[in-house]
């Protein structure tokens, strides 16, 4: 039997040293102290009594990925359809999401509190803080993943098909209704990406959930997610029982990051035959989402857009000339966290795809992909925890000379951007015939020839892609940088192992710190400008691979 | 070729970075609320030819990392256990202290809350307004996150044994306090002196005003130290940046940003 190649152990092996970490922390805590299962998944969080109640954090967790899922799922494939097939001013909704793209969570999460929270207040729901607040902020979140993901998969559908569908008269929606099926690869990979987003993100919930642990399905009540905990007691002694739920909470989004995307999948089936017996209903249900969505994120962006503006003009009149001066060496240090942890992604993240696409093992491919799904759950605090650990345990056995510097935070941002690279290489992968290793080989082409001419041609849309997903997942990334290194003033690094002090650091200053509606609105002024950072990238990546054209074979 | 060209890159740039006149350097980590009095510190140490750095990450972080040795001094927002200054082997040095008050929207009528009150109101014991105020309607609970020193300072201080209410809302910073309170008339929960501002109204406790003064004059009951975690013997750059921070003439930059500094006169 012929072992699998290097590159199918590496993802295993990640997780297993992720996973290890996790269970030797909870079999070193329960050694230490007379507690039982039910204490760690039960319902009361009392660290002091040994009570971790993680259960509702759990159910915390699924519920606000599902509801997200659940509210962007519709708005983002009406809006794919919309940017495939509808009216020429439909495509600028393509570049509407890549600029939210690059909104940081952190400041969606502040939006949310100033604008989400106090609607729903208003409406009776409580104090407003609650899992609802936290789906529908997570909703937008995910919405640009989720729809870019779609969008790159009708971009590759062949253009045979589109030809086929409009010779037999169909209008461009029906045609779209008729390709869906086609679509099932990119709607899957963009569902796991989104979904392990929803679960992984900490700041929306941090700020919105209310950070309630108490079991209750009703969305209008206050939750904890288990990426929200992560945070809340990261900051507690090692030592103390609190801090060990952290390993508890890690397991949990495991079990959920492979959980969610199956009920997730099933969900969809579902839903279609739902609708199978009702095609009026169904037809009239698309052709509302086909023109409502682009007008949803018409006014979402006029909200978002409306209020940051606001406070961007207000942050201008507070900002001193020496203070812009300041942000300048941040701005340029987030930029080349980016670019540096594509560099990394971009390589490792196309092999690692091309070597599980090519692997006839059943087994082995099962276990990349559960470890992808992991991986992409994996809240990045995490994941910063995880690289830090890793520096102490290296000074321990010697390396005194390691320090927290910015290639440590790189090499973590790389793993929390590793499984959206993989995810949309695979999407592209999926589109290519299976075999053609062996046909080119037939037709006297070496692999090499065959990589070069044929798949890396048909994959430049998703590399481009993956390396926007990666850049922006690196860009927008806070907890890491915390953990990692990051200073509050720094010079500009010019090696790995420099101190670095980038823009997310002093966001998440001016979040906690703020004293005064003048510092509040230089948040906002500060966000724009790492939205500036994401339109640089985006244009990085559009001269990288130039984009093909929309509309094959359609009207 | 490339190769060799990128690492001559990488060589020079490191030898740029590492030829700076700036030789002593001393690292710091840990809680948010210290880094703009520390910046403040670290301008005036560049002078003196010490390279001050300061990072974030909470004061559990800062803790961890002073006590493994991946910095010099570790900031905390609340005291050391005794648990951390033994097993770790560290030394405290307190520099300010940062008074804790009571606050709800200004539109509440509640002016003064005296300690029983208090705990019961956050224990989950008294839950209408109309308790012991003439407003109507259920009171919600706003409090910080496990880790936070202010947190802890109001439990030991005000709550003594009782637990927080289950119910009660978490934010997790002074900041994000003011914004759900400013915001809730049913509202209300704590956060730092130094943070209060118009958009929501300080509570007296026990009929003493959350003020500075009052908190400086002791008469105030509910304050935290800020601290400065540091391995025992440290080196002459830390014991000079702890001497520099704890003096008087550091005294109105730790004021500047809401606290009070334990060198005043």
């Amino acid at each position: 039997m012929r072992l699998p190649s290097f590159g199918l152990w590496i993802l295993p092996l990640l997780g297993i040293l992720f996973g290890g970490l996790f269970i030797s922390e909870v079999v070193h805590s329960w050694a230490g102290g007379a507690w039982q299962v039910t204490d760690f998944w039960g319902t009361t969080w009392h660290p002091d009594l040994y009570k971790w109640g993680l259960l509702p954090m759990l159910l915390g967790s699924a519920e606000t990925a599902l509801l997200a899922w659940g509210l962007a799922f519709p708005w983002a494939l009406a809006l794919s359809i919309g940017i495939a097939v509808g009216p020429p001013w439909m495509k600028g909704a393509r570049r509407l999401l890549q600029g939210l793209l690059g909104i940081p969570s952190l400041l969606y999460g502040f939006f949310s509190v100033c604008t989400v929270v106090q609607v729903l207040r208003f409406c009776g729901v409580g104090s407003g803080y609650s899992g609802l607040a936290v789906g529908m902020t997570l909703a937008v979140l995910i919405l640009p993943t989720l729809c870019l993901g779609f969008v790159e998969g009708w971009r590759q559908l062949p253009a045979s098909m589109w030809h086929t569908t409009q010779q037999l008269g169909f209008t461009p929606l029906q045609q779209a209704r008729a390709l869906l099926p086609a679509l099932a690869p990119s709607v899957q990979r963009a569902t796991w990406l989104g979904i392990g987003r929803a679960l992984g993100d900490c700041m929306v919930a941090l700020f919105v959930s209310g950070n309630i642990p108490q079991l209750s399905l009703n969305p209008a009540a206050g939750v904890r997610t288990l990426s929200a905990h992560t945070a809340l007691v990261a900051g507690l002694d090692p030592i103390s029982p609190g801090f060990a739920s952290l390993f508890g909470a890690a397991i949990g989004l495991a079990l959920l990051a492979w959980g969610l995307p199956k009920v997730a999948d099933y969900g969809r089936y579902g839903i279609s035959r739902i609708w199978q017996p009702f095609p009026r209903i169904e037809a009239a249900l698309w052709r509302g989402l086909f023109w409502l969505a682009p007008c949803g994120l018409t006014l979402l962006w006029l909200t978002v857009g409306g209020y940051v503006g606001a406070q961007f003009v207000e942050g201008l009149r507070v900002t001193a000339f020496a203070q812009w001066v300041s942000w300048w060496v941040p701005f340029c240090t987030s930029l080349l966290l980016a670019l540096a942890t594509v560099g990394i992604v971009l390589p490792l993240g196309t092999w690692l795809a091309v070597r599980i696409s090519l692997t006839s093992s059943w087994s082995w491919r099962w276990w990349n992909e559960t470890m992808l799904r992991f991986m992409a759950s994996i809240p990045s605090l995490w994941i910063g925890i995880a690289g830090l650990l890793s520096v102490i345990a290296l000074q321990q056995i010697g390396y005194t000379s390691i320090q927290l510097c910015i290639g440590v935070a790189v090499l973590c941002l790389s793993v929390a951007a590793l499984p959206a690279m993989v995810y949309t290489v695979q999407a592209g992968l999926a589109q290519l015939p299976r075999e053609w290793q062996k046909t080119g080989a037939r037709l006297g082409y070496s692999p090499t020839w065959m990589w070069w001419h044929v798949v890396l041609p048909h994959l430049a849309p998703f590399l481009r892609h993956g390396a926007l997903l990666a850049a922006i997942r690196a860009l927008e990334d806070t907890a890491i940088g915390l953990v990692t290194g990051a200073v509050a003033f720094a010079s500009f690094p010019l090696s790995w192992h420099d101190r670095f002090s980038p823009l997310s650091f002093h966001l998440f200053f001016l979040a906690d710190q703020y004293r005064n509606p003048q510092e509040r609105a230089q948040l906002f002024v500060m966000g724009c400008l790492w939205i500036g950072a994401t339109w640089i990238l985006l244009g990085l990546c559009r001269s990288i691979a130039p984009g093909r054209n929309l509309n094959r074979g359609t009207v | 070729m490339k190769t060799s060209l990128f690492s001559i890159l990488l060589s020079l740039s490191s030898s740029l970075v590492w030829g700076t006149p700036v030789k002593r350097t001393v690292s710091m980590a840990g809680g948010t609320a210290h880094i703009p009095v520390m910046q403040d510190a670290a301008k005036l140490l560049t002078a003196e030819g010490i390279e001050l750095v300061v990072a974030a990450g909470g004061s559990g972080v800062g803790i961890t990392k002073v006590a493994t040795g991946l910095v010099d001094i570790g900031n905390s927002g609340r005291p050391l256990t005794p648990e951390e200054k033994t097993r770790y082997g560290l030394e405290e040095h307190r520099f300010a202290i940062d008074g804790i008050a009571l606050i709800v929207h200004p539109g509440n009528p509640l002016q003064n809350v005296d300690a029983a009150t208090a705990q019961r109101i956050f224990s989950g014991i008294k839950t209408q307004w109309s308790d012991f105020t003439s407003r109507q309607g259920a009171i919600r609970l706003y409090t910080r996150e496990e880790s936070s020193g202010t947190r802890q300072t109001f439990k030991e201080l005000v709550m003594k044994e009782s637990p927080f209410a289950v119910y009660a809302h978490v934010v997790t910073s002074n900041g994000a306090m003011k914004v759900a309170v400013a915001q809730d008339l049913d509202a209300i929960g704590f956060c730092s002196i130094g943070h209060l501002d118009r958009s929501v109204k300080a509570v007296a406790f026990s009929g003493i005003a959350p003020t500075q003064s009052n908190a400086a004059s002791g008469i105030y009951p509910v304050v935290r130290p800020l601290v400065m975690a540091v391995r025992k013997n440290p080196s002459a750059p830390v014991l000079r940046v702890l001497q520099l921070i704890q003096s008087p003439a550091f005294a109105d930059h730790i004021r500047a940003y809401g606290y009070l500094p334990l060198s005043a006169p």
